[in-house]
């Protein structure tokens, strides 16, 4: 390894290790703040009795608040920032399109048709909850978008096409059951949904949650120098000995089952699937095997943050996280973009 | 070497390659020239591996291309597209580097030899002291030749080119074709420029309406009754003795040679006269 690939490499892996270190920070910043402040040394001790069980006598309600609220929150806001700008980045460099997000499959609104199917008709009679519902609208659109793209016979060409045009026939569904079924408080519920909601997220959804972004991120990571070859295009791509159909197949269908899962969750947050990608890739470059660890640690740290400051921004009141998102999110942005302008990057 | 066996290549239900066949010879360069829509992109497309034939085969060394996984024929043959463009921000050195693709994986991660490999390449086509420089501060000519060492850090043992000096001024298309000639390697190019054709290439094939209608040397098939079949234009091949150059003149339609002759004061020309300039110098 030369000299400068060995300081490239050296300069990744502190960003990797400091953005590490500000996730935990975030974290532990974002589980002591809230209705009631806890002391962040509560919260070491919580952790360390409940992962080393390191036996802290602590109070059971502090406690109880640190470990089933906000810490469950917390881990399932990190994978859901993590998946989503993994996603986006995937998207973007498969599809060569600066304004791809995990939203463009119609992930988004075939998983708010499902959940108002089961939220406003009833659909599964109570059987199915409301992020199944989701998760089945959000595959079942995304299968259709897919069969359609193929069907056409070009799938870069023709998915971001389909993609917009499902997202709008899913989104009319949307509005028709809700205009049609739901009442105020029903319709406002699902407001609230659709532009993401962290609230009452438990043990049992970070179970969910992290396996997905997990196993989602390592294929994706595998597939890291297969990505670099889609620099130049499919045709290019396939020229150096990618298998392109195969690699597009596995990496867009994993990114739309970790932007489906995460969906159902919490509902769509804006934002971070589309901008993490670009600030990453602004602030590091664009070789796959950085930007995928990179982004998800970036997403992460930005959802776990506008998780916290939804939290506390409007006191007695939490703000959907997919306004705060774009609301911070876009100016930060915009700075970053006339910065690096300013230095020569873009 | 690389052996295109009656090949037929249909898209939506268009024959775009009808029964085309071609024999390329190790070490040689092979020019592939023909009109817009003759198939010539298309054909380099089959050659290449990256599309398949809808029927007859792609052969090399023997094996067909269908049978071989991409990863296998990226380390026989590599391809350079006419504009391969990106928006992202990334290095020459980065770019030649991808070369390196169909090599590395996750138990071949990149090496000292990888390193080395690219600093060849880049020097095979000068651009050493580009390697810093980023993608979008790249001419043309830059760009292409960074494709072009992408290209050989790939260690093909064929290159097909396609349209590599489009866009590109006489010189940069001069410099492009004379670096490709000069390279110890066999490769295959899509020209669209006849002279440079016959200055370049070993032998040329002409492409017509999904075909190839001649294959040999320069002499042999760039005829004038071919050029005017194919292309359906005139032309008027010189050809000089002492040095054995080219120059191929095709003939004006005459209402534009009458009112350029005209407007820069030149006497117009008598009914029924050949008039000619030249396509290329």
């Amino acid at each position: 390894m030369t000299k400068e690939s060995r300081r490239k490499r050296l300069h990744v892996g502190n960003a990797i290790v400091l953005a590490l270190l500000a996730l935990l920070m975030v974290i532990v910043f974002g589980a002591s703040v809230g209705e009631t402040s806890i002391p962040p040394e509560v919260i070491a001790k919580t952790i360390g009795n409940k992962i080393f069980a390191a036996g802290f006598e602590l109070d059971p309600i502090d406690s109880g608040i640190v470990w089933n609220y906000r810490m469950s929150r917390a881990v399932v806001a990190t994978c859901c920032g993590a998946a989503l700008a993994v996603s986006g980045v995937i998207l973007q460099s498969l599809l060569r399109n600066a304004l791809a997000d995990p939203y463009l499959l119609g992930i988004s609104a075939g998983a708010s048709t499902g959940a108002v199917t089961v939220a406003i008709i009833g659909i599964g009679g109570g059987l199915i909850s409301l992020s199944l519902g989701a998760f089945i609208g959000a595959i079942l659109a995304f299968g259709l978008i897919a069969l359609l793209a193929s069907r056409a016979g070009h799938l870069n060409a023709y998915i971001v096409l389909t993609g917009v045009a499902g997202s709008q026939l899913f989104n009319a569904l949307t509005s028709l059951i809700v205009t049609k079924s739901a009442n105020a408080d029903q319709a406002r519920g699902i407001m609230f949904w659709l532009l993401g909601n962290l609230s009452g997220m438990r043990w049992s959804d970070v179970w969910v949650a992290l396996p997905v972004s997990v196993l989602g991120f390592l294929v994706c990571q595998y597939h890291s120098r297969a990505l670099d070859a889609f620099t130049f295009g499919r045709d290019s791509a396939a020229s150096l000995g990618i298998n392109v159909q195969f690699v597009q197949i596995v990496l867009i269908g994993t990114a739309a089952m970790m932007t489906a899962t995460m969906v159902s969750l919490v509902g769509s947050i804006g934002f971070v699937g589309l901008v993490i990608p670009h600030v990453t890739r602004f602030l590091f470059g664009g070789a796959h095997g950085y930007l995928i660890p990179l982004s998800a640690l970036i997403g992460a740290i930005f959802l776990v943050a506008c998780d916290v400051i939804s939290r506390v921004l409007l006191p007695g009141q939490v703000l959907p996280i997919g306004v705060v998102t774009a609301l911070i999110g876009a100016p930060a942005f915009a700075v970053i973009l006339t910065r690096l302008r300013k230095n020569g990057r873009c | 070497m690389l052996i295109a066996n009656n090949v037929t290549w249909t898209v939506a239900g268009a024959a775009i390659l009808q029964g085309a066949s071609l024999s390329v010879v190790k070490g040689e360069t092979l020019g592939l020239v023909g009109p817009n829509g003759s198939g010539k992109s298309s054909l380099i497309r089959l050659l290449a591996g990256i599309r398949k034939c809808t029927s007859g085969d792609v052969e090399i060394d023997g094996a067909a291309l269908s049978k071989m996984c991409p990863n296998e024929i990226a380390e026989w043959i590599a391809l350079v597209e006419q504009q391969a463009e990106t928006t992202d921000f990334i290095k020459v050195k980065d770019v030649v580097a991808l070369g390196r693709t169909p090599y590395l994986g996750a138990f071949n991660p990149w090496s000292k030899k990888d390193d080395l490999i690219v600093r060849e390449a880049l020097m095979h086509v000068d651009m050493s002291e580009l390697s810093e420089r980023t993608w979008h501060t790249l001419s043309g000519g830059e760009r292409q030749r960074a494709h072009i060492a992408r290209a050989l850090a790939q260690k093909p043992r064929i290159l097909l080119l396609d349209e590599p000096t489009n866009h590109l001024d006489i010189r940069h298309q001069i410099d492009i074709l004379s670096l490709v000639r000069e390279l110890p390697i066999t490769s295959v190019l899509v020209l669209h420029d006849l002279n440079l054709a016959a200055i370049f290439c070993d032998r040329v094939a002409v492409m017509s309406k999904g075909r190839i209608v001649a294959i040999g040397g320069i002499n042999a098939v760039l005829t004038s009754e071919l050029i005017s079949e194919v292309f359906g234009i005139n032309v008027n091949i010189q050809k000089n003795k002492e040095d054995g150059s080219w120059n191929l003149q095709f003939q004006a339609p005459s209402k534009f040679l009458s009112n350029q002759r005209q407007s820069s004061g030149l006497p117009t020309k008598r009914e029924g006269s050949k008039n000619h300039f030249p396509i290329a110098s």
